[in-house]
């Protein structure tokens, strides 16, 4: 494998791992089975391609990040205040972003950001290094990834990781669990569409319908980082989800290289993932039988 | 202190299976009382403790606590001064989290979630101290997370966190009926002494009588929805199991 392969891949790793990131705030920490992911990722696609389009490329990434915030309280408006049940209330949010996605790209299905200036061509104009991209890259997960930390370490994320643990709990210690969960669920989509319109600049490219299967790469890069790290303490979480978002990459690559179609990917995720959390079951059957044989 | 006013509550109302749990309630709780409830199941007793802290909303009926009234506050907010124990041991803490950090959340109880540090680290030793009084080791254990401890431990967490905070008002629904007779007993002498040390104000429903004549001051029976029974001082203290047995079917 060339070696510019092995680069181009840790950098989408690192670039997925703040979608995985978003990922693990909604399902792991708020416990909420979170399906909007796959619309708001094309929410900060959209959203950061059409100001780099103008001009404004970094502007671009907060604009991203903060419509996906917009979306992510949305999902978490019908849940808490409108009682309609996690899973649907994500799906109703992903599946209304569509057409909004397409309106935020200016009612195309995909923009060209081809010859624009994006952060990524900014950052290499400061330097000759054929590593900048990366070195951006690393930046930008370093940053989100202590920021957040130190954010879980708070009070506030103390009352964030208690909701998804024990709500009835919080309640009695006099905190409204659903202005938590509003909270959390817009940070979550906050990052996932953070990550979206990196992708976007990174890419020189955005297609309102590349969102499928977002929420599976999440889930498969928690997973497979969980392997390693398991979750015991927040650190190793941590680890989890950044190594686990590159580690999932390499494996796609190497599938690729080993003439594996591209519309395959997804199925390859989805299996992945299946494996992964039925793991635990099927071994404990496999224990079992065993055991009755001897 | 706590002032109850004719408070009604029916369940699945305008339905078949209507019913009235409540029927028109009305006590006072005094500063310094610690109140047994006792009476069969479907007394209503469950329900008054649920409309005091906010998890069921009355038909009509007032709910004063300190002259307040709190009546149609949201359960979030009455938790800033009531404290409250339930029989699953399980119900009041987080199990993924570390002691420290359940007890961290309990103090800040009635103070706005900031982004300042979680556990202050002045705090510990005061956590420390208080986890000690349980005599159960757990201040040893402070990073340990509290899905590891058993039933009876969890609960006597549970009841450190729901005072850690002095409340206006502490709220038992059976806290000690799933646990072992041995850590019960272990459970009410520790709340009998928090509830003592610190004045705090008390109802509490067990369906053990031993319990509801040994612990407190009043003991109310309850049936079809109403206070059918208040026994107080001399007469509580003479009172025997079986006296309270035919208490149990008293009309209202």
């Amino acid at each position: 494998m060339a070696l510019s392969t092995l680069q181009g891949a840790l950098e989408l790793g690192l670039i997925y791992a703040i979608l995985a990131f978003g990922v693990y705030i909604s399902f792991r920490i708020l416990d909420i089975p979170d399906l909007s992911v796959d619309g708001t990722f094309i929410t900060g696609c959209g959203t950061a391609a059409i100001f780099t389009l103008n001009g404004h490329p970094i502007l671009g990434i907060f604009a991203a990040a903060f419509a996906g915030a917009l979306a992510g309280a949305l999902t978490g408006f019908l849940q808490t205040k409108c009682k309609i049940q996690p899973i649907l209330s994500g799906i109703l949010v992903m599946s209304g972003l569509y057409s909004i996605n397409y309106k935020i790209m200016g009612n195309t299905p995909n923009i060209s950001l081809f010859d624009k200036e994006t952060i990524f061509t900014r950052f290499t104009a400061l330097s000759d290094s054929k590593l900048m991209n990366l070195f951006l890259c690393i930046l930008i997960v370093a940053v989100t990834a202590i920021l957040l930390y130190a954010f879980l370490k708070t009070q506030l994320g103390m009352c964030l990781r208690a909701t998804g643990d024990n709500e009835a709990m919080v309640r009695a210690s006099s905190v409204n669990s659903d202005r938590m969960k509003l909270l959390g669920l817009s940070l979550a989509n906050g990052l996932v569409a953070l990550s979206g319109g990196i992708l976007a600049q990174y890419q020189s490219f955005a297609d309102v319908n590349d969102g499928i299967g977002k929420l599976v790469i999440g889930l498969a890069s928690i997973i497979v980082g969980e392997a390693f790290f398991g979750r015991k303490t927040l650190l190793r979480s941590f680890s989890a989800v950044i190594s686990g978002a590159i580690a999932y990459r390499f494996l796609l690559t190497f599938a690729l290289q080993l003439g594996v179609n591209a519309t395959d990917q997804r199925l390859l995720s989805a299996l992945l993932v299946t494996l992964a959390i039925s793991f635990p079951v099927l071994k404990k059957e496999i224990m079992k039988r065993r055991g009755r044989k001897c | 202190m706590l002032k109850i006013t004719d408070l009604h509550v029916t369940f699945h109302k305008g339905t078949i299976h209507e019913r009235v749990a409540l029927n028109n309630v009305s006590y006072e709780v005094q500063a310094d009382d610690f109140i047994t409830i006792l009476g069969t199941n479907g007394a209503g007793k469950s329900t008054l403790l649920n409309c005091i802290a906010g998890n069921i909303e009355p038909d009509k009926g007032k709910i004063e606590l300190d002259g307040m009234d709190i009546t149609w506050m949201k359960e979030y907010k009455r938790a800033k001064m009531i404290g409250r124990l339930f029989q699953d041991p399980l119900k009041g803490t987080a199990p993924n989290m570390t002691i420290l950090e359940n007890l961290g959340l309990a103090y800040s109880r009635g103070k706005r979630s900031t982004l300042s540090r979680a556990i202050k680290k002045s705090d510990i030793p005061y956590f420390k101290e208080q986890l000690a009084k349980l005599n159960l080791g757990l201040e040893n254990r402070m990073d340990a997370k509290v899905g590891l401890l058993s039933g009876g431990q969890r609960q006597a967490l549970t009841l450190m966190m729901a005072t850690l905070v002095t409340p206006k008002l502490l709220l038992l629904d059976e806290h000690t009926a799933a646990l072992d007779p041995k850590t019960a007993d272990t459970i009410m002498n520790v709340t009998d002494a928090i509830v003592k040390e610190n004045h705090i104000p008390t109802i509490m429903i067990t369906h053990n009588m031993k319990q509801a004549l040994t612990y407190g001051n009043k003991l109310l029976v309850m049936n079809e929805g109403r206070i059918v029974k208040e026994l107080t001082g001399v007469e509580k203290q003479q009172t025997t199991v079986d006296q309270l047995l035919k208490m149990y079917d008293l009309a209202a």
